[in-house]
């Protein structure tokens, strides 16, 4: 049992004018050393939110964390002072963002935005950096680095600025790698690439990964294990081949029956989970998915479901699983 | 948790979906412009420049008929008075009622600013839209004379020109500032035009068969006008400027015609002894400036797309 | 970069072409006779005509003039006939330099100032304050602004002396009554510039790498937020230019703008004619130095294309 994150009752709210935002509602969850955990949801369901609340980097106002601890390496970081926080962020945990055009600094060239990282974790001479960065471009697979090093992010390509990205939230060897949709703008040869960048950096440096992803594939591709979140809620969770062969959520179930397969016969309408995520203002007192879901029944309005551990890792939270609900899986089937 | 004391087996009867709630339409659709005057009526500052700008027009309209004094007749003896009863603004050096004055210089002040802008703007719609739409080689030669022209100093011509024609009159003055004035218009339509034809819409405008015309006039102008307003009210003030400005240093409207710029320069000669004779002038002008800037910032906030549906119906 | 330079100097050569081409035609379509008055004496008459060429054809004329002008001739004044419009130019203009000068460097480096902080205290009541002092700013014309500071603080207050170009005291109003218009821009201009950078995604990298917010305000934030303000610069210039016309009237100062405003009235066209040269020529060039300043401080210029 060596976690290197334990988040445990996970609030975040945001205030805003049209009322207060619960963007995750207690979320639970672990990471061991050297592990990669898949998060997989919606726009909008709280993943984004809770990589950046790991990484201090809630805005509060308007944002606010509410409950909860997260526990890195034995720190609880919501307990931490400003400079602590600014002393794990960047050197032991590192984040890497979705669209490398707009979260890398124009007017900067690639180099200086690594040896910033360098310049402010280490104690190394400006020999040393100089080494170190052309020791990580190589790292990341990007040739030439003596002279990419000095150019600007819009004189490289879409894949060569998200290695940059990379080799920058990697450079001071952290433990934890957050990342955030990496491959949601790159076109699909260079996402292939870029994760097994990150997967061949997880066993080189055993760092362990968060991925935050809506792409199945990528789950199955990278994770060790997965988590499913709707609506700032963790609804099932477990190994993935557990939890892709073995689903025991209705959502879950909608998320992998709308991956189009080959199989699809022309003119088949893509299958969706019919209607929209719940206001998030006043989000429903039962399970959020209530209002989508097939087989709801009058509980699921009215109580959040209990989490049931289904054996090795593996939680679902729905009432389907209670043993009232037998008569209920009997009767479709499941 | 003690509410499994409270679970029946009633409870999981089952219900199903529930998709009708959502698909709800929670606010009556607005149209482009009904939402942008929500918001711009939500803004107080800028409805409090509107309505100053718009009680200016008024009085500059009926401000002249309503004291009984001739205004033109000049009296040395009642000369830099203050305001008192019979002269609500006070008498200038030469004796003539200034409330008179000051709105009969609205009226030149007012009709110059928008004149010149609105005669800019069109001017630069022209070009800039036949440059920006047709393209090409006559869009290159276009585009390289506006920027050799673009660096010639407006002011200094505008005063070149009034002093070719010999006369200061109000036509004098809008010609001169048309002559350079057009040329920012014209390259912000252009830069306009050159995004909005590449969209979508047009394409399919033109796959349907519309011709030239009627994709500029249905299509392109209607998706501008937004920007265009703003513009036009923001570029007001430059104009009621650089008239007040050059009838401050002596060569735009001359006495006995007046305009607030002109005011302003007499008041400025016995700015020592009757400070009040140029602060009159000077605060309509600045007022004005301020009330039209106040609104196009308003109208900029609420003309802008992007901020669209935040206003509460 | 090289070719960027060498575009923009063709295009300034140009436009200095088209302004004294245009200046020498409206000039020979002022009505009378604007070169000749009655107090002339017989020798600066000949003067006049050797220099313009009066009794030649109109392209010898234009040859003769664009000539003059490039060898820095600027003509001969019709009002202090024994001064040549390049005396009067040397006299004035390190003057009306220094009265712009010290404007500009106020307005810049209060107007960033109060736009980057600002920008950081957005919501609060600072922003508001400085919002409203930028909307004003901008309304308020330079002859009133000159006018009023003359009177409040001159005048009434007794603070600073309300004319003449003498000490350091003596520079203070007009500075000021000068400076506001363009603080009010660069501060406005700063302020959005900065909150739209701000909002960046860049800046979330940047907190990611557990930067500090000062590193982050300086490093990142204002380095990029700064660009706009030099496109600006150009009708900045041209403003100030604008400017002195009116504030040398008022505070009495001997610079450049004052005998242009004079040689205007008393319809001096030689002076004129001269001096709209320089003042064209000067706005250009400044234009043209906005522009490779510009393209240094934009890598996106800065790196040619291949």
């Amino acid at each position: 049992m060596d976690k290197l994150l334990d988040v445990k009752n996970l609030e975040v709210n945001f205030k805003t004018y049209g009322g207060t935002i619960n963007a995750v509602r207690g979320m639970s969850f672990d990471i061991d050393r050297g592990e990669c955990l898949a998060i997989v949801g919606e726009s909008g369901c709280g993943k984004s939110v809770t990589a950046k609340a790991i990484m201090g980097l809630i805005p509060c106002p308007p944002g606010e964390i509410s409950g909860g601890s997260i526990l890195f390496d034995g720190t609880d970081l919501l307990k931490l002072d400003r400079k602590s926080m600014m002393k794990i962020r960047g050197a032991k945990i590192g984040m890497i963002f979705q669209d490398p055009m707009t979260y890398l600094n124009p007017t900067m060239t690639v180099g200086k935005q690594i040896e910033e990282v360098l310049k402010k974790h280490t104690n190394y001479t400006k020999k040393q950096m100089t080494e170190r960065i052309i020791e990580i471009l190589n790292f990341v697979g990007i040739a030439n680095p003596k002279r990419r090093m000095r150019q600007y992010p819009f004189e490289l390509s879409g894949g060569m600025r998200q290695r940059v990205m990379i080799a920058i939230a990697t450079v001071c060897t952290p433990k934890l790698l957050i990342a955030d949709e990496p491959t949601t703008a790159l076109d699909v040869t260079i996402q292939a690439q870029i994760l097994e960048l990150i997967k061949s950096l997880q066993k080189s440096m055993n760092t362990s990964v968060m991925l935050i992803t809506h792409d199945l594939g990528v789950v199955a591709n990278m994770a060790d294990r997965v988590m499913v979140v709707y609506a700032g809620k963790i609804v099932e969770s477990g190994v993935v081949d557990d939890v892709f062969y073995k689903p025991q959520h209705p959502y879950t179930w909608g998320l992998l029956s709308s991956i189009p397969t080959l199989e699809l016969k022309n003119k088949e309408k893509l299958p969706s989970i019919e209607g929209t995520p719940p206001d998030l203002f006043s989000p429903p007192t039962g399970c959020a998915f209530a209002a989508r879901c097939a087989f709801a029944m009058k509980i699921c309005k009215e109580m959040y479901p209990e989490t049931v551990d289904l054996g090795e890792g593996h939680h679902c939270a729905c009432w389907l699983l209670h043993e009232k609900a037998k008569n209920v899986r009997q009767s479709f089937n499941l | 948790m003690d509410s499994s004391d409270i679970i029946t087996d009633e409870m999981f009867t089952v219900v199903g979906k529930d998709i009708e709630n959502y698909n709800l339409i929670t606010r009556p659709s607005l149209s482009y412009w009904q939402d942008a005057w929500i918001r711009l009526k939500k803004n107080k500052v800028a409805m409090l420049g509107l309505a100053i700008i718009i009680f200016y027009i008024i009085m500059a309209i009926i401000g002249p008929y309503m004291t009984s004094a001739d205004y033109r007749m000049t009296n040395s003896a009642i000369a830099d008075q203050l305001p008192s009863k019979e002269h609500w603004f006070g008498t200038d050096s030469l004796g003539r009622d200034l409330w008179a004055r000051v709105w009969l210089g609205a009226r030149v002040s007012l009709t110059i600013g928008f004149a010149v802008t609105l005669l800019n703007q069109f001017i630069g719609i022209i070009i800039g839209g036949i440059s920006g739409y047709f393209g090409g080689k006559l869009d290159m030669i276009i585009m390289r004379i506006i920027d050799v022209l673009y660096g010639i100093p407006s002011l200094i011509v505008a005063i070149l020109v009034i002093l070719v024609r010999g006369e200061s009159g109000i036509a004098s003055l809008i010609i001169a500032m048309i002559i350079t004035g057009w040329i920012g218009s014209a390259r912000f339509v252009r830069g306009q035009v050159l995004q909005l034809k590449n969209q979508e819409f047009v394409l399919a405008a033109k796959v349907l068969g519309a011709s030239s015309m009627r994709i500029i006039l249905r299509h392109l102008i209607p998706n501008m006008m937004g920007l265009l307003i703003t513009n036009i009210t923001m570029a007001i003030p430059g104009a009621i400027f650089s008239e007040a400005f050059l009838s401050y240093i002596g060569i735009g409207i001359q006495p006995p015609d007046t305009s607030w710029g002109q005011l302003a320069r007499e008041g400025a000669q016995v700015f020592m002894a009757y400070p009040w004779e140029i602060f009159l002038p000077s605060f309509f002008i600045s007022t004005t400036m301020l009330s039209l800037n106040l609104l196009g910032d308003g109208l900029r906030n609420a003309l802008d797309p992007k901020m669209r549906g935040t206003a509460k119906v | 970069m090289k070719r960027y330079i060498l575009q923009r100097l063709i295009i300034s050569l140009l436009t200095i072409w088209v302004l004294v081409t245009v200046v020498f035609i409206l000039v020979r379509l002022m009505p009378g006779d604007p070169f000749i008055s009655e107090k002339m004496t017989p020798e600066i008459r000949k003067n006049m005509m050797e220099y313009h060429g009066f009794d030649k054809p109109w392209y010898v004329q234009y040859f003769k003039y664009l000539n003059n002008l490039l060898h820095g001739d600027l003509g001969l004044s019709l009002k202090y006939s024994n001064r040549s419009v390049n005396t009067i130019l040397a006299q004035s203009f390190p003057i009306s330099a220094d009265l712009g000068i010290r404007a500009v460097v106020l307005a810049t480096v209060l107007g960033l100032f109060l736009g980057v902080m600002a920008a950081l205290n957005n919501g609060r009541f600072f922003d508001y304050f400085c919002v409203i002092i930028a909307i004003i700013g901008v309304s308020v014309p330079d002859f009133v602004a000159g006018s009023v500071l003359q009177y409040v603080f001159g005048l009434k207050l007794h603070m600073f002396p309300i004319a003449r170009w003498e000490s350091f005291r003596h520079t203070v109003l007009p500075v000021v009554a000068l400076s506001l218009n363009t603080l009010a821009v660069i501060t406005r201009t700063m302020r959005s510039s900065m909150l739209e950078v701000i909002n960046e995604d860049y800046i979330l990298t940047a907190k990611a790498k557990g930067l500090s917010d000062c590193e982050i305000v300086t490093r990142h934030e204002i380095r990029n937020a700064i660009l706009p303000i030099v496109t600006i610069l150009g009708p900045i210039t041209a403003g100030i230019l604008t400017g002195t016309f009116v504030i040398e009237q008022i505070y009495a100062i001997p610079g450049m703008g004052r005998f242009y405003v004079s040689g205007i009235n008393d319809r001096d066209y030689s002076m004129i004619l001269g001096m709209t040269v320089f003042y064209g020529v000067f706005l250009v060039a400044a234009n043209f130095v906005v522009d490779i300043i510009y393209g240094f401080v934009d890598p996106r210029i800065r790196i040619s294309e291949k």
